[in-house]
């Protein structure tokens, strides 16, 4: 009778043990859905929900803080989603704090975060109705990438131009006058830089554009994450200040150019300075080559844009303008 | 009447499918009713529970362990293998570990009732034990199944356990990761639509392990080859049996709307 | 228990124990018992003699209500076993004891628990003491004490038969089946089963059914013997009748012997 005694208590530990580690599993399951616990609602609008769901996650500051209860649409263009949170982090949210639509992880569910706004507010209370802010979506990035891409290459084309007019300006006659030449040494060494410049932000474009191609590959569920869409926003940031960089650059290069007319125009002096300074030439030389390599480059990637999936759209919108803008043209001409 | 012009084989079949629902029946008609056979449903519990736990740990422990060796080339080609846990996490707690177990458990459990039974069958204990008063049906039978019906959703969930500790072991085979941040990993990615099916189609599986086990025990033939027979054809039927409960299970699922 | 009842199943006035009318059972198409008819009265030793598979089995399995007769009624202790209940079937086992002849002592459990086993739960909540005592009255009965803490596969044959025998008689029964008590054992043990089975019956005054071919313990142990051939009960009586009968199919029975 000792064996069987020794038996059932064996029995018995092992029954507790499987029933404890099921009731961890529950508890821990729980947990992350909220089930336990004291929670309390708050409700934040949105007009898109971008796939958020009953039951998703909603973040503060990053850390699990409850779940969507609810969604309801309101009218056409709102979405009211009642969140459920923990009473843990209850005395944390202000009333100013923001709420947005985010996604877990690289290709994870929609969550919605809740982020602390600066400044003093005073702390939510059960039902309260939070600020969202949209998140620019990745159409609206793309666009203006576009659009940025565009404006890139309006200005190497402005900068091919000016190169095309020193080219063609007597720059020889120019050579004697020792305060052009000093002139034309800084302005070529701006230019040097600036066509390196060109050429990395070129090297940017090229990357991101690989990536945005890629990421179709993989999974266009790529296109929908947020950290991609930052580091994209960044990039474009990044290229358009190259663009204004260029930009200046070009006006100065047009300004330089006009100068060196006018030199050219008023005096002849020190020429042979110039001349007798191969190194210079060389220089020069190789500036324009890069000048016309960085040009190339945006070019190339002016078609690379052209034939991503992404932007055909746009570029045929933009080629049926220039065709309207064409025949517009040429009806006033002939109206004439 | 074409349809019953049927095999000796189909009639057979049919037949035993009709007798195991009787036999099911009887479990539920006379096993429940008392007297209750507290002290042999504890040591069968003991021997069905407690004594599979090394054979059922050490599957899970594997199971685990290879499930995530085998599943972190594929996450690594999306790029997700961070996922790892998540995913592991969900195919052991949703099928592998109930049904892995449960074959196993059929394995090890279904043949020993099936040849126990079957002896008992053949050298007339069975008989002894009915023209004693004691009804062998409540005392051999419903015992076995309400012990296999009981302890395999335990065994599962302390399988599902191991396995999950295999499947840490398997995650740190390759990369570094800690005990709390796997577990968390793994929980991020259940749901209670993921454990509640899961556990509750375990009994069902243990359910159907002993009835079959003991049905085919109670009605073996004559003689030591019947015995055979019988610890064999449980194991069989019983297995296929855990197949069309888990079909069955997520088609079930499906329909409430637990496998979003 | 002083007084014994040497002449059973000559007097009018005992009550029957068992009334078996007109059972038919067949296997197949191999018609096993065909209007079978039996009584048995109190204190009496019935011995069915036949060949085997002639049927003895089936039909003490049909009078306990281990199997189904295909017709025919079967009263135990006044109790139509077909229309009883599984609870109520259970009750009135209690008052029969069977001794298999495969012995059918349970392989799991030692000599003492296979004679607990059926005393724990006829008598609930009984002492231990008692149990012990209960236990040691039947090994004791039986000359072997000393196999209390023993295993059914430890024991031979004659053993394994006695122990089983202990086990049918620890309920006290009113009535005790024999399903062939001395197949298989030599000559030797077989007479000190046939003792037993005597000395069974003068001290719990039980009623019994003997199966058998062994015309040793026919000889020994019936007060009445039916013979029982294709199916029917060719005929009834006490031993000195079975020898003296000149009729051939009985005469067989006894050549076997030499």
């Amino acid at each position: 009778m000792g064996n069987y005694a020794e038996n059932n208590m064996r029995l018995g530990i092992f029954v507790l043990v499987g029933l404890i580690v099921l009731i961890f599993a529950f508890y821990m399951v729980g947990k992350n859905k909220s089930i336990f616990g004291g929670n309390f609602e708050l409700k934040a609008r949105f007009s898109n929900s971008n796939g958020l769901m009953k039951g998703s996650n909603v973040l503060y500051s990053g850390i699990q803080a409850g779940t969507v209860k609810s969604l309801k649409l309101i009218n056409d263009t709102t979405i009211e989603a009642t969140l459920l949170i923990d009473n843990e982090v209850k005395s944390f949210i202000r009333k100013n704090a923001i709420v947005t639509i985010g996604t877990e992880g690289l290709m994870g569910n929609k969550v919605i975060q809740i982020t602390p706004f600066k400044g003093n507010s005073p702390l939510v209370k059960e039902g309260d109705l939070l600020e969202s802010k949209k998140v620019a979506s990745i159409d609206e990035m793309l666009q203006t990438l576009s659009r940025t891409n565009d404006n890139i290459a309006g200005i190497s084309d402005g900068l091919r131009q000016t190169v095309v007019e020193i080219n063609k300006s007597t720059l020889w006659k120019l050579l004697g006058d020792k305060a052009a030449a000093n002139g034309i040494e800084s302005t070529i060494n701006q230019m040097h830089q600036a066509s390196i410049n060109a050429n990395a932000f070129s090297k940017d474009l090229e990357m991101i554009l690989s990536e945005t191609k890629s990421g179709k590959g993989t999974a266009g569920l790529l296109l929908t994450d947020t950290a991609f869409a930052t580091q994209l926003r960044m990039a474009l940031v990044g290229i358009k200040s190259a663009g204004d960089h260029a930009n200046e650059l070009t006006l100065q290069l047009n300004q330089m150019a006009s100068d060196l007319k006018k030199d050219l125009d008023n005096s002849n002096g020190f020429l042979n300075f110039l001349v007798k300074d191969s190194l210079m030439i060389k220089k020069l030389n190789a500036t324009m080559d890069n000048i016309e390599k960085g040009t190339d480059g945006f070019n190339q990637n002016m078609e690379a844009l052209k034939h991503n999936f992404l932007f055909r759209g746009y570029f045929k919108k933009l080629e049926k303008e220039k065709e309207k803008r064409k025949t517009i043209d040429q009806s006033l001409r002939i109206d004439k | 009447m074409k349809l019953w012009t049927l095999t000796e084989g189909n009639k057979e079949f049919i037949n035993e499918t009709g007798s195991i629902t009787k036999f099911a029946n009887r479990f539920f008609i006379v096993g429940m009713k008392p007297r209750y056979e507290f002290k042999e449903l504890l040591t069968q519990c003991y021997l069905i529970g407690y004594k599979s736990l090394p054979l059922v740990a050490l599957t899970g422990f594997i199971m685990g362990l290879v499930l995530t060796m085998q599943l972190r080339p594929s996450l690594i080609v999306y790029g997700v293998e961070s996922q790892l846990p998540e995913m592991v996490g969900i195919s052991i707690v949703r099928e592998v570990g109930p049904v892995i177990t449960a074959l196993i458990f059929a394995g090890k459990i279904g043949s020993s009732i099936g040849a126990e039974l079957g002896s008992m069958k053949v050298t007339e204990q069975i008989d002894a034990m009915e023209v004693s008063g004691i009804n062998p049906f409540k005392f051999l039978v419903a015992t076995r199944i309400i012990s296999t019906t009981l302890m395999l959703p335990i065994l599962t969930v302390l399988a599902d356990a191991i396995a999950l500790f295999g499947s840490y072991i398997g995650v740190n085979i390759n990369s570094v990761t800690s005990f709390s941040l796997f577990f968390t990993q793994v929980f991020q990615g259940l749901d209670l639509n993921d454990l509640l099916p899961a556990v509750i189609k375990t009994f069902f599986f243990g359910f159907a392990v002993g009835v079959v086990g003991c049905y085919k025990g109670f009605n073996s033939n004559k003689g030591t080859k019947g015995v055979g027979i019988a610890a064999n054809s449980a194991v069989v039927l019983s297995s296929v049996l855990i197949f069309i409960i888990d079909l069955l299970a997520v088609q079930i699922a499906d329909l409430m709307g637990l496998n979003y | 228990m002083g007084t014994i009842e040497s002449t059973a199943g000559s007097s009018e006035d005992k009550s029957t124990v068992i009334v078996v009318e007109h059972l038919y059972k067949k296997f197949g198409d191999n018609v096993v018992l065909d209007d079978f008819n039996l009584k048995v009265f109190t204190q009496e030793n019935v011995v069915v003699l036949g060949k085997s598979g002639s049927g003895k089995s089936v039909l003490v399995k049909c009078i306990v209500g281990l199997m189904k007769p295909d017709s025919g009624r079967v009263y135990v202790l006044g109790e139509d076993i077909a229309t009883l209940k599984e609870d109520e079937l259970d009750l009135l086992r209690t008052k029969l004891g069977f001794l298999f002849q495969s012995n059918a002592l349970y392989d799991s459990m030692t000599v003492r628990e296979n004679l607990e086993f059926p005393v724990r739960r006829h008598w609930e909540g009984m002492e231990q003491a008692e149990i012990d005592s209960k236990i040691t009255e039947a090994l004791e009965n039986v000359g072997l004490e000393d196999t209390i803490d023993m295993l059914p596969s430890e024991l031979s044959g004659g053993m394994a038969k006695r122990i089983a025998l202990a086990r049918a008689m620890i309920l006290k029964p009113e009535i005790i089946f024999y399903d062939e008590p001395t197949a298989g054992l030599d000559p030797v043990t077989a007479r000190e089963i046939n003792a037993l089975i005597l000395k069974m019956k003068r001290k719990y005054h039980t009623s019994s059914i003997i199966i058998t071919h062994d015309m040793e313990c026919v000889k020994h142990t019936a007060d009445r013997v039916l013979l029982l051939l294709e199916g029917k009960c060719y005929m009834e009586g006490t031993y000195k009748d079975l020898e003296q009968s000149t009729d051939k199919k009985i005469k067989q029975f006894f050549e076997l012997e030499s």
